[in-house]
């Protein structure tokens, strides 16, 4: 046997591997989908549902544009017996309640049912809402930003043991440029325009677990973190309880922005619980209390000492 | 697997039956020659070097210690040779008749290749280096290279077929549609857990201090495990043993110094390599913001020899380097790094009598990462800790002159720490010390001149989880003549470990383990090899590869805090499959070397939940982003004259896969949040191709003296010697309306120079 007998079997397996290889991965056609965004917050009552569409990438888009008119928009539960239905009242494709006197229920399961004209099926979620939260204690009406005092607040824990999901947000009562704290307002100053200071008046801390506050005497002490505080003055503190989809849908929307393990350009849907449709029907459960953060005379900013 | 047990059973069989044959045989003048092969300059000891008996096929390779037993029934006065490329053949002429055991030690000189001088090497010299998924990477080679800052090993090694970089910035491994994780590397047989500086720029190794490197590319042999996919198991230098000698290198990014020599009777060696930066940022930081403030790295080899007898050898090496940065990247914002590894390891090679050869070993390896973010006076932080003790034995035995033993045992105590803070708080901390042990056994058969059997088990244990997996291996070669081989192999390969990583940042990787609820990854390998020399003084060897993956484990990415989760609650647990063919041609002799490598490679991973279509929960299989259908690279050095050498890298690539955009929508309405909160929707993932990764890499050397006291090496290259803006991703700015996608571009052309002296 020489070097050449064995040319053609060395060739012909090599063609037929590549042209095993060559099952189709090829990346699939923009479709269009419905996008529907609710959040049921325990308490309040029935929130408004923005309904449209999603827009190819690289076209000029708004929501406006995208709104889905003439939708017939229910939201029911079996457990409260309430059934809400919706009106369109103008043309940003977002639908209100007709009756803004009932209340979402805490524990109660609620369906979301969405007919569009021309689709065949109807657009369907459901959500439960988390238990109450309710802040018990620990109200501080004033803190020195950064100092070793931080704001806790005690809260009611979860009456069935298991572990939930908080966001935390901070709403500036009165928020001016003077009053941005070191790192927002370096944040806004380097940006070159593409951040604006409407984009602190809210800020979130991200999904942090219930484990993250345990006290060790079976209660759960929530902890501002400074992070989230982007203006001295007087602000709201807002803490909320996720239910599953917001959960889900929150910590897959920000793997999308980076951040994660996946490797640059490794990008996955949103984890959606919507049927017929991409989006979030969710809950939560919140608590609100006041404080005012006040600046810390013994802070200077300067770059990390080697 | 069955084919493998039975070959395995009959080996075991057979033991007693060589035992007796030994004896008979022994009876029947029966002879062994051993000892080691060395560089006749350093005293270095040359790993697959051949020794054969002049006019016979019998011939053997030495060992990862340069060690070598010969047995054969050959009688009278025979002549022995030695060989190893670069180095002129020794011949010794010994009586058969005068011993059962003789020793002989041969000291190898280096050749001095005069221009038109062309060796010819047969097929024999690279006995090793042609059996299955073998391949290796000389360290001279390493230097010569044109290599973007400073010459690195991994990235040499990313230039064979098979072995992928994931971009200009990663000196990650990806072997054979493997992650790095899939790869064990090891250090003079300690493993190393993060083998990179600079975020991954670079690898550990100071090629100052590298002796030798072999890479088992698949289808490893039984005396290895632990890892899916491959091994790289890099030799320290053990230091000249006949003078003192030294070197410096003064480089763009680091310098670099060695000194090595004769101590009692063995040699040592000590490397050094620290990064020199700090001149370049403290300058930088006088106009740019976000500088680093503090950034530098070392890595510091250091190995003593001894020979207590003259049969049993002492050595001692360690290894350490570290990484540490730190950046504030915004006001009342900074990170700080610290990760590095250390190892230490001690063996004993002893060689027995009836043809035994042992080697204990004791090794200690320890890897930290210590990243700390503070942002507006939140801090995050993570403490990522290993310690890996361990004692490893192993024998090899030649029974007969047609089967070569191969034993040992490996055993250790590992202990693995995670540790979370978030705002002053531990939020997750998890502490796993395990048990570990593996066993093989493997037989090497030579029945005649063209069948090459071997058949080996190993047993791997790990206490957490009282996981235990059997692993065959098998492997067949036949020589139909002198110049071709073919080769078949299949290999169960297990890990109980995982690591978390990014292609993009390697400064943060974290290593993961096996415990109750989550069980090791393990997969199947087969190869398939041919071997040839078509023409003298070229080599063409085509293998193809295929082989799964199970119960892939790896840090679910989607889990925003772990707080308060059971430990299997971290993972994401799926499936995979690679397969492809990787075709060599090369030329090692002559002024003009250099050579091919093309691979054509597929690989696939699966995980639930992910990839799925929309309104779907279906997951589907997706090329991982290092996925690369057709890799080309062409090395080619021309030596223009005794002092003047030319090198060209000039690699292609498919593009990297990632996953396109095709629409988008916003929520706006969240009630933590007045962002738009802009959304992406997806295909398939990883279903679309960057542009092609092309590269042209350019250096010349000039070998010189430095007034006499010294030899010196002035290195000009090129990188990217035609400036080609290769993509590495691209960004989403929707800040924009419409989004606009703007273009993340690899390293463009990039001129460095460097100078070394040799004394």
């Amino acid at each position: 046997m020489n070097t050449r007998t064995l040319l053609f079997p060395i060739v012909y397996t090599f063609c037929a591997i590549t042209l095993w290889g060559c099952s189709p991965y090829e990346q699939d056609t923009y479709q269009q989908e419905y996008i529907v965004e609710a959040y049921l917050i325990e308490g309040k009552s029935f929130p408004d549902v923005t309904l449209t569409t999603s827009g190819e990438l690289f076209d000029s888009f708004t929501l406006r544009d995208q709104r889905v008119d003439g939708a017939t928009i229910i939201i029911e539960s079996g457990d409260t017996g309430q059934l809400m239905t919706y009106q369109q009242i103008d043309t940003s494709g977002i639908y209100t309640p007709t009756d803004t006197t009932q209340k979402i229920q805490a524990t109660a399961t609620y369906q979301l049912t969405i007919d569009v004209p021309d689709k065949d099926s109807p657009i369907r979620a459901s959500t439960t809402v988390p238990e109450p939260l309710t802040v018990l204690g620990g109200i501080t009406d004033r803190v020195v930003y950064q100092s070793s005092e931080q704001l806790e607040i005690l809260v009611s824990g979860s009456p069935t043991g298991q572990q939930r999901f908080f966001i935390f947000n901070t709403i500036a009562q009165d928020p001016k440029e003077e009053d941005l704290t070191p790192f927002y307002k370096a944040t806004l100053e380097d940006s070159d325009g593409d951040v604006v200071l409407e984009d602190f008046y809210k800020v979130s801390s991200g999904i942090l677990n219930e484990a993250n506050f345990f006290d060790g005497n079976g209660n759960t002490v929530l902890r501002l973190p400074w992070l989230a505080v982007s203006f001295y003055g007087r602000n709201a503190i807002v803490a909320n309880v996720l239910d599953k989809n917001s959960y889900d849908f929150v910590r897959s929307q920000s793997v999308q922005l980076g951040g994660s393990t996946l490797s640059p350009g490794e990008i996955q849907n949103v984890i959606n619980h919507v049927d017929g449709a991409v989006g979030i029907f969710g809950s939560i459960s919140s608590d609100t209390i006041y404080t005012t953060i006040d600046r810390n005379p013994l802070l200077e900013f300067s770059p990390v000492d080697p | 697997m069955i084919l493998s047990i039975v070959i395995l059973v009959l080996s075991i069989g057979q033991t007693e039956v060589w035992a007796q044959q030994s004896e008979i045989l022994a009876e029947a003048q029966q002879t062994t020659l051993q000892g080691y092969v060395r560089d006749a300059e350093t005293g270095e000891t040359l790993l697959l070097a051949t020794v054969s008996i002049k006019g016979t096929t019998k011939g053997v390779t030495t060992n990862g210690s340069g060690y070598y037993s010969l047995t054969t029934d050959l009688t009278g006065v025979q002549i022995l040779q030695a060989r190893f490329i670069g180095y002129n053949t020794v011949e010794q002429e010994i009586d058969l008749d005068s011993e059962p055991t003789i020793r002989l030690d041969f000291d190898l000189p280096p050749e001095n290749l005069t221009l038109e001088e062309i060796v010819v090497e047969s097929e024999r010299d690279k006995e090793a280096l042609k059996n299955i998924g073998v391949a290796q990477v000389k360290t001279e080679q390493i230097k010569k290279l044109p290599a973007v800052f400073e010459p690195d090993v991994f990235r040499s090694v990313q230039l064979l077929p098979g072995v992928k970089a994931a971009s200009d910035y990663s000196s990650g491994l990806y072997i054979r549609g493997g992650g790095p994780d899939q790869t064990l590397i090891l250090l003079d047989e300690t493993t190393v857990y993060n083998p990179s500086h600079f975020f991954g720029f670079f690898s550990t190794f100071n090629p100052d201090a590298v002796k030798d490197i072999r890479l088992f590319k698949g289808g490893y042999p039984a005396e290895y495990g632990g890892r899916l996919g491959s091994v790289l198991s890099v030799y320290n230098k053990d230091g000249n043993r006949n003078q003192r000698a030294g070197g410096l290198s003064i480089g763009l990014l680091a310098s670099r110094a060695y000194i090595e020599g004769p101590v009692g009777d063995g040699s040592y060696m000590f490397a050094v390599r620290r990064s020199t930066l700090e001149p370049l940022l403290a300058a930088l930081r006088q106009s740019i913001d976000a500088i680093p403030t503090t950034f530098y790295f070392y890595d510091i080899n250091g190995k003593v020899t001894q020979s207590v007898s003259e049969n049993d050898q002492l050595s001692v090496a360690f290894y350490s380097g570290t990484d540490v940065v730190a950046l504030p990247f915004a006001d009342d914002a900074d990170i700080r790094l610290n990760y590095g590894n250390r190892t230490l390891s001690s063996s004993w090679k002893r060689i027995l009598p009836k043809n035994w050869f042992t080697t204990l070993t004791f090794t200690g390896s320890t890897y930290q990462n210590k990243p700390q973010f503070t942002i507006a006076g939140t801090p995050f932080s993570q403490r990522n800790e290993i310690s890996d003790v361990s004692i490893k034995f192993d024998a090899e035995h030649q029974p007969s002159p047609t089967h070569d033993l191969k034993m040992g045992l490996w055993a250790g105590n590992m202990i693995l720490k995670l540790r979370n803070r978030f705002d002053g708080e531990e939020t997750f901390r998890n502490r796993i010390q395990a048990n570990y042990a593996s066993v093989y056994f493997q037989d090497e058969w030579r029945p005649n001149d063209r069948w090459v059997a071997r058949a080996g088990i190993r047993v791997n244990a790990f206490s957490e989880g009282n996981y235990i997996e059997p692993e065959p291996r098998v492997s067949l070669e036949f020589r139909p003549n002198a110049s071709i081989r073919l080769q078949a192999a299949y290999g169960r390969y297990s890990q109980f470990l995982t690591l978390i990583s990014n292609e993009a940042f390697s400064g943060f990787d974290t290593w993961l383990t096996v415990d109750n609820g989550v069980p090791p990854a393990y997969g199947d390998q087969w190869i398939l090899g041919i071997k040839t020399e078509p023409f003298q003084g070229y080599g063409f060897d085509v293998e193809f590869y295929a082989r799964t993956m199970n119960n892939l484990f790896e840090l679910d990415p989607f889990l925003p805090d772990a707080a308060g989760l059971d430990y299997e609650e971290l993972f994401r647990f799926g499936e995979g499959y690679a397969y492809g063919v990787e075709v060599f041609l090369e030329r090692q002799v002559g002024r003009f070397t250099g050579f091919i490598g093309y691979t054509y490679g597929v690989t696939r991973r699966k995980f639930p939940g992910f990839n799925a279509a929309i309104g779907s929960n279906t997951p589907r299989f997706y090329p991982p982003k290092y996925d690369r259908t057709h890799d080309a690279n062409i090395v080619a050095t021309y030596r223009l004259s005794d002092r003047w050498t030319a090198n060209a890298v000039f690699s292609y690539g498919t593009g990297q896969a990632y996953t396109e955009p095709l629409g988008r929508t916003q929520f706006p309405s969240q009630p933590w949040s007045n962002e738009e909160n802009d959304v992406l929707l997806v295909g398939k993932v990883n279903a679309s191709r960057l542009p092609a990764n092309h590269r042209l890499d350019l250096s010349f050397s000039r070998q010189g003296r430095f007034f006499d006291l010294a030899d010196s090496e002035f290195q000009i290259q090129v990188i990217n010697a035609y400036s080609r803006r290769n993509v590495w991703f691209y960004q989403y700015d929707f800040d924009k309306n419409p989004v606009k996608q703007t273009t993340v571009p690899l390293l463009p052309i990039l001129p460095a120079f460097s100078y070394t002296l040799t004394f």
